[in-house]
């Protein structure tokens, strides 16, 4: 567990206003041994002021200027992936958060599984917690998700070994219609869902 | 984690949903907050298994509505299908005797057209034209 080290991704466009909260909670993790790079998909300059006091702040944080992407700079991330020396992968939304032990959550399942996943919990305007269970453990729920394009697991919290990673035929893509159902920042290839086996966390 | 979808606040304004994220994010800070996270999720958890669990029942009404729905559509098809046989079979009359005046006709423009080529229409023809003829038939035959 002490060897392990883990990449955060977390891309960005237009949120300059919660970027740094959610990078916070990236930096508080009980799990120290990991890098953030924040993939910038055709940022304002408002976005790189603020990634500049991060970029100060701490230097596990590395900050990738890419032109907008025609999608959700899925290309960026695969090559980000690709250069790192991580075991592992985690990714975070710009105006999401990591609970404190996230990513040592994520590190420990991913000792024995290939993909791991948060259950998806979204939070509303007024704090109302609304929960989209699902289950990847499941083969049920893969063709479920397979089958119907449809997709209950955000990119937020999810988090796959680098290994099983090299191992898919194709990585990060950008989706051939860009929009659609699935509202996360991106969608994996099919091949890349069904390749992971996969395990629910203990807690999101 | 804590996922704050933009979809669900379009019309807040940036710095209000700074202000919700920043309360959270100091909310997980304390390990304390765990035991209340995972209280609110189970709740989360159940509310959905309950609209879930909803959703499934009245769908499966509806399905069972419909199956019953589909055998009466199915009679009425049957019915249907030998109303339009008996049509058809109608329609086939029709067309036959229809055909069959068609040939009744043609036969008598054949006769008038043997008439009319006769000797004695031809020469009825000619007596028309006579100026005499003409005016000794027009006495007889006053308008």
């Amino acid at each position: 567990m002490k060897s392990t080290r883990v990449l955060v991704i977390i891309p960005t466009h237009d949120h300059p206003w919660s970027l740094d909260l959610s990078v916070e909670s990236a930096l508080v993790q009980t799990f120290e041994n990991l890098d953030i790079v924040i993939i910038g998909d055709g940022v304002g300059d408002d976005t790189r002021d603020v990634v500049a006091g991060l970029l100060n702040r701490d230097d596990r944080i590395r900050f990738v200027d890419a032109p907008k992407s025609p999608s959700r700079s899925e290309r960026v991330r695969h090559d980000v992936i690709c250069s790192s020396d991580a075991d592992v992968v985690a990714y975070l939304g710009d105006d999401d958060l990591f609970f404190p032990d996230h990513v040592e959550s994520m590190a420990a399942l991913l000792d024995r599984y290939d993909f791991a996943h948060p259950v998806s919990v979204c939070v509303d305007g007024n704090d109302v917690l609304t929960a989209f269970p699902a289950d990847l453990s499941d083969p049920d729920c893969v063709e479920w998700h397979l089958q119907h394009g449809w997709n209950t697991i955000g990119l937020t919290g999810v988090a796959h070994s680098s290994e099983m990673y090299r191992r898919l035929p194709r990585g990060w893509t950008e989706p051939r219609t860009v929009g659609g159902p699935i509202t996360t920042s991106g969608r994996r290839s099919s091949r890349c869902q069904a390749s992971g086996s996969s395990a629910p966390t203990d807690r999101p | 984690v804590i996922k704050a979808p933009s979809v669900w606040r379009r019309d807040d304004a940036p710095a209000a949903r700074r202000v919700s994220l920043e309360r959270w994010l100091r909310r997980i800070e304390r390990p304390e907050y765990v035991a209340e996270w995972n209280e609110l999720v189970t709740d989360a958890i159940r509310r959905s298994a309950v609209k879930n669990s909803m959703w499934t029942v009245r769908h499966e009404r509806t399905l069972r509505e419909l199956e019953a729905t589909v055998g009466q559509q199915a009679q009425q098809l049957e019915v249907l299908r030998s109303t339009q046989l008996a049509s058809a079979l109608e329609v086939e009359g029709l067309v036959q005797s229809l055909q069959r005046a068609d040939d009744r006709t043609a036969a008598a423009e054949a006769e008038l057209a043997a008439i009319m080529s006769s000797r004695t229409w031809r020469l009825r023809n000619t007596l028309v034209d006579v100026a005499l003829l003409r005016t000794l038939f027009a006495r007889r035959c006053p308008s």
